[in-house]
């Protein structure tokens, strides 16, 4: 049980623009995985093409053991669920309720089963308040959670959250860590798309650098944070823990704050 | 130094909300400094750039209690073109600001220029410069309808850059920038304080803002609960526990004391923690 | 060394064909000159002659395609408006029969009728739809606004205009946005239109509540700051030639009209 990108190359149509290059990339069920890169490194493009709303130019993508390209978009989204980044594309119901709905009663869901969901998604992502709100009258960083509740509602199995950290404060970062913890107690995948590195350390085991329309480099975060020379050529930073340790002379793998500081009580002694 | 702007005693409601979105806030601001707004969503940052902007209250109504003085004037009695030209906005959400009217980037960052009448060859050159400044000139003949957020975001901050307001008022500009991109956009906060703008940015960025404000106001429940120097204000452990996230260099001295191991001071940025460290790690022979 | 595409901003914007080339508001005058005296002389013979210089506008400036498809939609409405009140008031005319359809004998003066009826609508809406199907709005709002309107007024006109492509767009994300939800967007016509409907209206309305936003984006651009803009982009002005063409249909119109 996988999404699989088998030497896939993908072109936008309409611009004749090669994004993704003979990429290879797998991503079992359960994991939880974040895909780091500079902006027009291919992130958003290589999880769209794990969804279906891309479909590739050349090479094969797979869900589950099923080609994609012998699927709709609308089927394959119903095992893989996509958050997308700009909250405003995915909003067009005026009342935050029906917004979450909408979906589960195209499907011809029952009331009572719908009441439910809608329910439990909305004490999980902590909108209950704004239920009776217009979803343009809820600021911008809660509209995220509304969509993400809009997509955790129809109970898919892999979730792609693009920077879902984007302009979330403290308690927004805690809740979505919340709802990432949720998600995965009930065995299902995350896969992230952010620039937020502190966030991607504390919350993801494996990471995916891209860069140059590839993959660079795939592998646990403490392999990855501390390869400073990919993350410089991808232009991404490690965490800025490991920045630290790293030129104080640290030996140790840091990534965090508990870890800086032991190595640092350690080079006292 | 007498300030540019000045919040005394303000308290506002935005209609149908039952709400006070800014309770008895004062605050002053200087010119050529850079104020870094921090906090929770929804605690009042947006609302205090809107008031500084004068959109509070000519554009959005409701019950406006307190002054507010923009170059001496109170924002009430501001013509609100006038307004527009002296202080830049870049909002929040970068796809709202794209006009729609416009065929290309270039055409997109010069509305503001058209609006003001300024000289055809003039203008030309302003877009030039501040695209070159933004690292937007290779989207020049791109549609601005067709960008991804993050190249919206410097479109949007380049439209509101060319009009060279006096003060800057900034709402999240980096949310959806990568690293590389938002150091590039505080580098740019840094050369208009240098060129004597006052730039205020409302941001969650706490360590960028560490870096390159002069003060910091930290916001909870339309309530001003700390405000200072940046050292003063991001500097204390303690807002942690008000939901206000301080730089992770501070967190480290903060650990590091509990540890038993005093820095001398509370480092901001990373260069200054590191420095300070290598300074104890030399002290102590290591 | 500024690039080829800055480079034109220096010089004035030029049609790409002949058409394009003059001025749009005389463009627009020569137009609609035209098809008012196609509308009042209202003979098969004026609005065929209409249609026929329409396509040579369209040919021009490679826009047939859409002028076809326009004058189809006109064909259809038209034809049946048409079949209603110019066929039924001549059935009692004399004369030879032109056809008989459901045992109703069509005399030939009500089939002329309807023709005339029917190349009419032809022509005096073609010569229209040509005239926008080749003009963008921003020209024509950039020659209002050298003949004195205010730069609000163009914009709002714009803004409107623009709103079509922002549905467009917003409807075509929505969909996609639906489609990851799982719901069915593919499909044959049937399907895309039942998926559709119930989008377009909250869509609509969406697109209409983002003007505030809007708004507020432009205010911080210094709207309305300034009663004479600038502009980047700048079209020639209308020379000899454009206001001789002008003339020429208007005259042309105002003669045809007194002839027939």
């Amino acid at each position: 049980m996988a999404i699989e990108l088998q030497n896939v190359t993908f072109q936008y149509p309409d611009a004749n623009i090669t994004a993704l290059e003979n990429i290879n990339l797998m991503i079992n069920k359960g994991e939880r995985v974040a895909i780091i890169g500079q902006n027009g490194a291919g992130k958003s493009t290589a999880v769209k093409l794990m969804n279906n709303i891309n479909k590739p130019t050349k090479g094969t993508v797979f869900v589950d053991g099923v080609d994609t390209k012998t699927k709709t978009t609308a089927e394959v989204s119903r095992k893989v669920g996509y958050v997308f980044q700009n909250p405003n594309d995915q909003i067009f119901c005026d009342d935050v309720r029906k917004e979450i709905r909408y979906v589960l009663e195209r499907q011809k869901m029952p009331q009572e089963e719908i009441k439910k969901r809608v329910k439990d998604v909305m004490e999980l992502t902590g909108i209950r308040e704004y239920r009776n709100t217009h979803p343009y009258d809820i600021p911008l960083p809660i509209r995220r959670f509304l969509t993400i509740a809009s997509v955790l509602v129809t109970d898919v199995e892999y979730i792609i959250l693009d920077e879902p950290t984007a302009g979330q404060d403290m308690l927004g970062c805690n809740q979505l860590a919340k709802i990432m913890d949720y998600i995965t107690a009930q065995g299902k995948t995350i896969i992230t798309i952010s620039h937020d590195m502190e966030f991607v350390a504390e919350h993801f085991d494996r990471v995916v650098v891209m860069a140059h329309k590839n993959v660079l480099i795939d592998g646990d975060k403490n392999s990855i944070f501390h390869r400073y020379d990919i993350l410089e050529e991808a232009k991404v930073r490690s965490t800025e823990y490991s920045l630290i340790g790293k030129e104080i002379g640290i030996k140790e793998e840091v990534l965090a704050l508990e870890e800086l500081v032991a190595g640092i009580k350690k080079q006292s002694t | 130094m007498e300030p540019i702007i000045e919040v005394k005693n303000v308290s506002y409601q935005y209609p149908l909300t039952d709400k006070l979105a800014l309770d008895n806030v004062s605050c002053k601001f200087k010119q050529g400094k850079c104020y870094g707004i921090v906090g929770a969503n929804a605690g009042g940052k947006t609302t205090l750039c809107n008031l500084i902007r004068g959109l509070v209250p000519h554009f959005y109504a409701g019950e406006l209690k307190g002054d507010a003085f923009i170059f001496g004037k109170d924002v009430r009695e501001w013509d609100e073109m006038k307004l527009s030209v002296k202080i830049g906005y870049v909002f929040q959400d970068p796809f709202a600001q794209i006009s729609g009217v416009k065929q290309t980037v270039f055409e997109e960052i010069g509305i503001g220029l058209e609006n003001l009448g300024i000289e055809h060859d003039a203008m030309i050159k302003k877009i030039i410069k501040i695209a070159g400044l933004l690292k937007i000139d290779y989207l020049f003949e791109r549609n601005p309808m067709k960008l991804s957020g993050g190249q919206c975001q410097r479109v949007a901050f380049a439209s509101v850059l060319v009009l060279d307001s006096d003060i800057i008022v900034i709402d999240e500009p980096t949310s959806q920038l990568d690293p590389e991109g938002s150091k590039e956009v505080f580098d740019i906060v840094k050369q208009l304080k240098e060129n004597g703008k006052t730039v205020i940015i409302a941001e969650h960025k706490i360590d960028l803002l560490a870096r390159y404000c002069d003060e910091i106001i930290t916001m909870k429940e339309g309530k001003i609960i700390a405000s200072g120097t940046t050292k003063e204000v991001l500097g204390n452990i303690a807002l942690m526990e008000q939901g206000i996230t301080v730089p992770q260099t501070v967190r480290l001295a903060d650990k590091l004391k509990r540890e038993g191991i005093v820095l001398p001071d509370i480092p901001l940025t990373r260069e200054e923690a590191i420095s300070l460290l290598k300074e104890r790690g030399e002290r102590h022979g290591n | 060394m500024d690039s080829k595409f800055i480079q034109q901003f220096y010089q004035d914007k030029r049609g790409e064909t002949w058409w394009q080339d003059i001025d749009p508001l005389c463009r627009f005058i020569m137009c609609l000159s035209l098809s008012v005296a196609t509308f009042t002389i209202g003979s098969w013979q004026m609005g065929l002659c209409a249609v026929i210089f329409g396509f040579i506008i369209a040919g021009c400036t490679k826009k047939v395609k859409f002028y076809m498809g326009m004058l189809l939609l006109v064909f259809i409405s038209a034809g049946i408006l048409g079949a209603i009140v110019r066929i039924p008031p001549h059935l009692n005319d004399g004369g030879a029969i032109a056809f008989t359809i459901f045992g109703v004998s069509v005399p030939m003066s009500a089939l002329m009728n309807y023709l005339d009826y029917l190349l009419m609508m032809e022509g005096f809406a073609g010569l229209l739809i040509v005239y926008f199907l080749t003009t963008e709005m921003r020209d024509i709002c950039y020659c209002l606004e050298r003949k004195g309107m205010s730069p609000k007024g163009t914009f709002l006109v714009l803004v409107a205009f623009s709103m079509i492509t922002s549905i467009q767009q917003k409807l075509s994300n929505v969909r996609e946005s639906q489609s990851a939800r799982g719901i069915e967007m593919e499909g044959n016509f049937g399907v895309k239109v039942k998926t559709i409907i119930p989008i377009l209206f909250p869509v609509i309305i969406s697109s209409v509540t983002s003007v505030e936003e809007r708004t507020l984006a432009m205010n911080a651009r210094a709207f309305g700051a300034s009663r004479h803009n600038s502009h980047l982009r700048n079209l020639k002005k209308a020379g000899a030639l454009d206001i001789g063409l002008m003339w020429i249909c208007v005259a042309v119109s105002v003669l045809l009209i007194v002839l027939f």
